[in-house]
């Protein structure tokens, strides 16, 4: 590895210990490790300007704009009073409701920020009211984001298939099955963790003891909520009927959030509307340098190659399959945790295939363990989109957020990663089972 | 290419070479990946290893429009394009409908240095900043659908069919869907398979090596090979490293370009020919019309239009007072008639 | 002398004013561009096939000047845990380290701006316009990526000279304190 780049790597870590805006950081090593180098910074500004050119990055920002706008708008407030009356009475219900709600979500768009981007302003500040932790319910909202990429439809299984030459209608259907799991596993994790995130709140509504009462309360709650859950129906019935795309959902959101808030709920007035369209400024232009900055300093990491003479390194010198796979997730693991999914994608897939092939692993199978672990990687600090979006949205602390990501990750993502590793029936019976054994292969 | 590296480790002559550059595209694309790949090492081993050129496939060094300005900037020397009239004015002129139609026309409109495309296209260039080297064809274009099969425009009828940014297409399938009910919707390439899974569209363009390769096949029903288009992605340098190089060198490049584009095209032609079988057996129902029934859809595209409207002023403006259009036009008719010819 | 710097200060709050504007009439303009081509679809049936490339270009425009709003209301996510450790009831540390950070977050972007006039300049030299969106020149957004970048510089200078008066400020009660 050049000089340049290992003092880049350093100046990454110091850059981010010493607290600098993580958008500088990713610049400044950059430029360092450049100019070390003693090659042309000419690319740096169209690579920045190119990130920010994107429909998937538009997708994103409409739903940022409509997660603030339900918020403003009181949507929030009575979609959480509805799911108060279903599951109050469970311990840490409510952010089981988060998790279910990112699951839906994903089903919406192929990536995993404009789940949280919607749900994290939506749900958060409601649940807080409720006692639980700002920084916990953020946690994992963030932890469930890549379920974005496990339900279909998904960005990385499309770049996967376009690269290893795969069916997408298999890959898709090869990680519901794990995600599904993810999504479990976080609901039981979370009735553990939940009570040591709790904090007495003076805000939270009594339930009702006798049963009449509780019938009537969720009835009531349901009517009061029902305009409200008309959105995620709209948005959802849209994406799986045809009449849109993901994308277009974004904007379709916003304008039936405008109308419900307007004219159903009658909350959102110019003051509130305001406050969300700056809300959602700030949170935009965050983004902005985050992402054009994050992409050159990844495109810094290809061009050099380093991720390529790690994956020489390591995957390189075993013979043992299982071997061979264990190594392979290490090696997306480490890149994981630098580089942003869909460049470890591009880059991994093509060094790993011929490998894996010659140890006769299913390329179905391959892409479900592959996704999932790029998955993770949008989870796992130090670079971890998912933390950084968050603590924005949520005004917490990225150090106040890996703690607890990191029980997740430990005791969830990497046993369901290395479950769909070892256990070839979690991602092939499904697809086999819809497409066909001669479109999976055998597994 | 392994046979490729043995040739660049035999001609290992000179240690270190003059110019070290990079090549760029934004794309998979296996088979026009192993012909880059072969014009980057026939370039060290024709100039004497004095150029060495190392290719970055698959978007290693960015997307599309990120390696275009970095190839006019110079600071990535060579790259694979498309010249979407956004970033060319004048690449209108590589893909204009109804014009080429198979590999032998092409080879004889798009050939340096003498081919008509070539010419017009490396004055295109010119103009952002580029030195047109070669093409490379993935062949013709044709329509996909998932209501009926298209027969005649007709059937065009009702349908919402995918269409990109490109002028020239989206004017000929107006123009072809006119009075059908046919709707055209421009959405990301990147949603289109999800969009015709989910019906948000019942129809696209498409080429053989897309329906495979990027398996639009799983997404539709039919496919109509009717050849409406030609791809042509462009190989292009920066100009002005192109203008300062000696004669020997850039002798060296055109002769790498001439076997590559050569080899590039005897592969996709195979390629094609395997995606055909491959796609007839994977069950996508494909119809291929009669020169008659092709009569009609190119009746109905109305062409002489469509050049007015967009290559005329263009052509006009570089090519003042020739009456460039009707001379392109004409040269296109007579390669046409001399490959049937040759064929026939 | 006042009378200038309240000018100035005028003038800041009159620029901050102008881009929060031009960032809200982008977001809205782009949801809507994007609403209207699905109702089009379905219900209108105009020509208008470049709502979608439109709205493409409203977008990356109003995301470049928001990078702006968001530096001086300084909203960039930075990792702050080690900060607080060091600097946790030291006013005067605190200021010295808040200086130190945003004097580096100026270095850092004064390497790329030329690189971005660069970028500027070969916009300008050779435009790009839309395809289905004609009159629309690709360039201004480019143009835009330095503009915006110029104004972030701008942004963090003047959250440079208030840090550096805190600072300033700090030391002075400081000796004061001690004197008495
Ligand atoms: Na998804
Ligand atoms: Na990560």
């Amino acid at each position: 590895m050049e000089f340049g780049i290992i003092v880049g790597l350093l100046l990454f870590f110091v850059g981010i210990i010493i607290g600098l805006p993580l958008c500088w950081v990713f610049l400044g090593c950059t430029v360092v490790a450049i100019i070390l180098m003693d090659e042309s910074l000419v690319w740096l500004a169209g690579t920045a300007y190119s990130a920010i050119d994107s429909y998937i990055l538009m997708a994103i920002s409409f739903f940022i704009f409509a997660g603030n706008l339900m918020a403003q708008a009181g949507i929030a407030d009575r979609l959480i009073r509805f799911a108060y009356a279903l599951v109050g009475r469970i311990k840490g219900g409510l952010v089981d409701v988060g998790i279910i709600t990112i699951l839906f979500l994903s089903a919406l768009t192929g990536s995993s920020l404009p789940t949280i981007a919607a749900t994290i302003p939506l749900l958060v500040p409601q649940l807080e009211r409720f006692g639980y932790q700002r920084r916990y319910v953020t946690a994992v909202l963030c932890c469930s984001s890549f379920l974005g990429y496990l339900i279909p439809p998904s960005v990385p299984v499309l770049i996967y298939c376009l690269v290893a030459g795969q069916s997408v209608a298999a890959v898709f259907l090869s990680t519901v099955f794990p995600g599904l799991l993810l999504a479990g596993g976080y609901m039981m994790v979370n009735t553990f963790l939940c009570p040591r995130y709790m904090l007495p709140s003076k805000d939270i509504p009594e339930l009702p003891t006798t049963f009449k009462a509780s019938v009537k309360e969720l009835g009531a709650a349901t009517w009061g909520a029902l305009p409200a859950l008309a959105i995620p129906l709209i948005v959802l019935v849209g994406i799986y009927g045809g009449v849109f795309t993901p994308n277009e959902a974004g904007s379709i959101a916003v304008v039936v959030t405008l109308i419900v808030g307007i004219f159903i709920y009658r909350e959102l007035r110019a003051k509130n509307f305001w406050t969300a369209c700056q809300t959602t400024l700030t949170t935009l232009g965050m983004i902005t340098l985050l992402l054009g900055f994050g992409t050159v300093f990844t495109r810094l990491m290809i061009r050099e190659g380093v991720a390529q003479s790690m994956a020489e390194t390591m995957i390189g010198a075993f013979e043992s399959k299982y071997l061979i796979l264990f190594m392979m997730n290490m090696l997306i693991l480490v890149l994981g945790m630098f580089i942003d999914g869909i460049p470890i994608l591009i880059i991994a897939v093509p060094l790993i295939m011929p490998l894996v092939t010659q140890i006769d692993v299913n390329l179905v199978q391959l892409g479900a363990i592959i996704v999932v672990n790029v998955g993770l990687g949008v989870t796992t600090p130090p670079y971890a989109i998912s933390i950084f979006v968050g603590s924005r949205l949520a005004g917490v602390p990225y150090e106040r957020l890996v703690a607890p990501m990191l029980i997740f990750v430990l005791v969830i993502g990497l046993p369901v990663l290395f479950l769909t590793t070892y256990i070839p029936a979690l991602s092939c019976w499904l697809p086999t089972a819809v497409v066909g054994p001669r479109i999976v292969g055998p597994w | 290419a392994p046979a490729a590296k043995t040739i660049t480790e035999t001609a290992t002559v000179t240690p270190e070479p003059e110019y070290k550059w990079r090549f760029g595209t934004p794309w998979t694309q296996k088979t026009r990946n192993e012909s880059i790949a072969l014009f980057c090492d026939l370039i060290y081993v024709y100039s004497n290893g004095r150029i060495k050129v190392d290719f970055y496939p698959d978007g290693l060094l960015g997307s599309h429009t990120e390696i275009f300005h970095a190839m006019q900037e110079g600071t990535i020397e060579m790259g694979v394009f498309a010249p979407y009239v956004d970033i060319v004015p004048g690449g209108m002129l590589n893909w204009m409908n109804w014009t080429v139609e198979t590999y032998e026309e092409a080879a004889l409109a798009y050939s340096p240095p003498d081919g008509i495309l070539y010419k017009v296209m490396d004055k295109a260039w010119e103009e952002v900043g580029g030195k047109l080297l070669w093409s490379s064809y993935f062949g013709p274009y044709g329509l996909g659908s998932n209501v009926r099969p298209l027969i005649t425009p007709d059937d065009l009828r009702g349908q919402k069919m995918r269409v990109s940014a490109s002028l020239g297409y989206v004017r000929c399938m107006e123009n072809m869907g006119k009075g059908t009910g046919l709707t055209l919707h421009t959405i990301p390439w990147a949603e289109l398979y999800s969009a015709l899974e989910r019906g948000v569209v019942d129809m696209c363009w498409s080429l053989w090596p897309s329906l495979v390769e990027e398996r639009h096949y799983e997404v539709l029903k039919y496919y109509t090979a009717l050849g409406f288009g030609w791809d042509a992605g462009n190989i292009v340098m920066n100009r002005e490293l192109w203008n300062g190089l000696p004669p020997d060198l850039q002798d060296a490049i055109m002769r790498a370009a001439k076997d590559a584009e050569l080899r590039d095209a005897e592969a996709h032609r195979r390629v094609n020919t395997e995606y055909k079988h491959f796609l007839a057996e994977a069950g996508l129902q494909i119809y291929y019309p009669t020169a008659e029934e092709r009569a009609v859809w190119r009746e109905r595209a109305n062409m002489p239009a469509i050049w007015e409207e967009l290559c005329t002023p263009w052509l006009e403006k570089h090519y003042p007072g020739q009456n460039m259009t009707q001379k392109i036009l004409d040269e296109l008719d007579r390669i046409k008639a001399y490959v049937a010819a040759a064929g026939g | 002398m006042r009378y200038a710097r309240s000018i100035l200060k005028w003038m800041l709050s009159g620029v901050q004013t102008a881009q929060v504007a031009v960032c809200v009439a982008g977001l809205i303009i782009t949801t809507l561009l994007v609403f209207i081509e699905v109702l089009n679809r379905y219900w209108l049936h105009i020509e208008g096939m470049w709502f979608s490339d439109l709205a493409l270009y409203c977008f990356i425009f109003f995301m470049l000047v928001a990078a702006a709003v968001t530096t001086w209301r300084e909203g960039h996510v930075a990792v702050d845990f080690f900060r607080e450790r060091i600097v946790r009831g030291k006013p005067t540390r605190a200021a010295i380290y808040r200086v130190f950070l945003v004097v580096l977050s100026i270095a850092v972007l004064c390497v790329l701006l030329p690189v971005a006039y660069q970028f500027m300049l070969r916009a300008m030299k050779y435009p790009e316009y839309g395809t289905l969106v004609r009159w629309f020149n690709m360039s201004w957004l480019q143009i835009t990526l330095f503009v915006a970048l110029a104004f972030v510089l701008g942004h963090l200078l003047v959250i440079a000279r208030r840090d550096i008066s805190d600072l300033i400020r700090n030391c002075l009660a400081r000796s004061r304190s001690k004197r008495e």
